[in-house]
């Protein structure tokens, strides 16, 4: 998938060039007013780029150089939004069947009463939109999407409607449609953990422009992803899986790969997976396990890089999961740190952030 | 208080003639106004403002115009002629030609509203589902535009049977041909036959009561089926 878009609209310049993976799902995260909502028009066409040029598997949908501009109803491309956008005056199975039977049967890749069973929603199927709950919505609303067989699945921000309970409910969906139907997808999300819990796969999208791709603990090293993971404090995120609550004693226990960490208590079911992020100026390095000390989380792990950033030192732990701790330059001396040395990475539990949605 | 025959078929007359213009209105102002809800042109002003000047005119400005233009030196009766077609003015063909431009307004502005009231993010659902733009405005557009297209339908049927100015002016009072109801009404008072002036003037009001009665109370329980 190649993107490329110029548009400059008063001091706002989207300046997009990257090429995307053509299957699988990837996440496109970027703070609020990054400009992510505008690419995502740009992809369907309802918003025409003033250059670029935008293929999918080799094919062109809009080149202003050879002047193509597939209009967005013969471009495939499916949309879920915040805002389901589910026609009022048809019914649920009106709205599933709208973009289906404008398909030629030749193209019909699933049929109602697969994405029925697949997303659960069969018992709504003579309900009008406003008799729905919101995350019923967004069930027929992906459902929708998917039965019109698009070639990509574009989702912006499709949780950012619904409350905690909701999105944790609606992401396991997203996964399958995911994982069962190999509809490649780009999930549009100011929320890391999110698309993390979809894919590892991010396109970081900053102030117009797309920082890098790639896998999330790859990209987070180039320098401009993590000027940004450090305006956020998400240097450092880890899928972990629950193994055991404390509520009494303040904390719930997780693995962080192979070893067992304590992060703050968060309502998650034991053996699901949270993610979790630590900043990377919270992380601390110890070249022995430290006793009598109140910080719970010592993970073993070996140097892989050291980095100067500006006047940051950033030191990467590959602790089994990988960690980014920043540390002085005058600590870094003091302890005579290089790649390849054996260290402990110490963080307090209060110093973890568990996103709740996942 | 009886309506005589000729009351009659000044009644039926008037019915036909708002029946034969809503449906040519319908037509015609259904793409118009699906237009200016929908173009950013420069010309949208100007063409706004035509639609809009059989509110503000007297009948008898815009009857006054037509029968010039359609005379055998104006500009339709000029062309008419040459076709070897009938003469507009003073046929029933000429009151329906110049009842549309002059309800030309109730049409549209009903219409272009709801139209504008559509919310444009379904659209580009529909379009990305695969409609064409044919597709999104008779599956999407119209559908949701219900109530204003009730509106506008009635108050164009409402004031086709209404009018009066224009009718006079290029019509003129061919009983069968162009004396509708209000015009027929005129002539009773004109000689002097309230009574019967009476009986046309009340099916006139009961019936136009009835219309808006019907458009101001029913059309929010429609709303609510949106």
């Amino acid at each position: 998938m190649e993107l490329r878009f110029y548009q400059q609209r008063q001091s706002f310049i989207l300046d997009i060039d990257a090429t995307l993976p053509d299957d699988g799902a990837v996440g496109v995260y970027g703070p609020s007013g990054a400009g992510k909502s505008t690419l995502l028009s740009m992809m369907t066409g309802s918003i025409r780029p003033e250059t670029g040029r935008f293929s999918i598997g080799g094919e062109c949908l809009f080149d202003s150089a050879q002047g193509i501009n597939i209009p967005i109803h013969q471009r495939r491309i499916g949309m879920v939004f915040q805002d389901s956008r589910l026609f009022p005056h048809l019914t649920v199975q009106d709205n599933l069947n709208y973009g289906f039977k404008l398909l030629a049967p030749k193209d019909r890749r699933f049929n109602l009463s697969q994405i029925l069973d697949l997303l659960e929603i069969g018992h709504l199927l003579t309900q009008k939109p406003h008799q729905l709950s919101g995350g019923e919505k967004q069930r027929v609303a992906l459902g929708r999407a998917l039965l019109a067989s698009p070639r990509l699945l574009l989702l912006d921000e499709p949780l950012a409607s619904l409350d905690v309970r909701l999105k944790r409910q609606i992401l396991p969906f997203l996964r399958r449609i995911k994982d069962e139907t190999h509809t490649p997808m780009v999930y549009v999300s100011h929320a890391i953990d999110e698309i993390l819990y979809l894919t590892p796969q991010v396109a970081m999208l900053d102030k117009g422009k797309i920082l890098a791709v790639g896998a999330f603990n790859q990209v987070i090293h180039d320098d401009r992803v993590l000027a940004l993971a450090h305006s956020l404090g998400l240097e450092n995120v880890l899928n972990v899986k629950i193994t055991a609550h404390y509520p009494s004693q303040g904390y719930t226990a997780a693995m962080a790969g192979t070893q067992l960490i304590s992060i703050p208590t968060v309502d998650a079911a034991i053996g699901s997976e949270v993610s979790v992020s630590v900043a990377a100026s919270n992380v601390a390095l110890s070249l022995h396990r430290a006793e009598g000390i109140s910080i719970q989380n010592q993970l073993a792990g070996t140097v892989t890089s050291i980095r100067q950033v500006g006047s940051r030192v950033l030191v990467s732990v590959d602790t089994g999961a990988e960690l980014i701790a920043e540390i002085t330059a005058k600590a870094l001396m003091d302890m005579k740190i290089t790649q390849g040395c054996k260290v402990f990475c110490l963080f307090k539990t209060q110093g973890i952030y568990a996103f709740s949605s996942t | 208080m009886h309506l005589s025959p000729s009351d009659i078929q000044a009644i039926f007359l008037t019915l036909k003639l708002a029946s034969v213009v809503t449906v040519i209105l319908l037509l015609l102002a259904t793409p118009l106004a699906w237009w200016l809800a929908c173009t950013a042109s420069k010309t949208k002003g100007i063409i706004s403002a035509v639609v809009a000047l059989p509110l503000v005119l007297p009948p008898t400005v815009l009857g006054f115009y037509f029968l010039l233009a359609m005379g055998p030196n104006g500009i339709i009766g000029g062309v008419m002629q040459q076709l070897g077609w009938q003469a507009l003015p003073f046929t029933f063909g000429g009151l329906v030609v110049a009842s549309v431009c002059y309800s030309l307004p109730f049409m549209v502005q009903p219409l272009q509203n709801a139209f504008e009231a559509v919310d444009k993010n379904l659209l580009d659902a529909a379009a990305s589902l695969g409609a064409s733009v044919r597709h999104r405005f008779f599956s999407i557009a119209v559908p949701l535009s219900r109530a204003g297209f009730l509106t506008a339908i009635i108050l164009t049927f409402v004031h086709t049977i209404g009018e009066f100015g224009v009718v006079l002016m290029i019509g003129g009072n061919i009983p069968g041909v162009t004396r509708v109801a209000s015009v027929q009404i005129y002539d009773h008072v004109e000689a002097l036959e309230y009574m019967q002036a009476h009986a046309l003037s009340a099916v006139m009001l009961v019936f136009s009561f009835v219309v808006l009665l019907f458009i101001y109370t029913l059309r929010p329980a429609h709303k609510n089926i949106n």
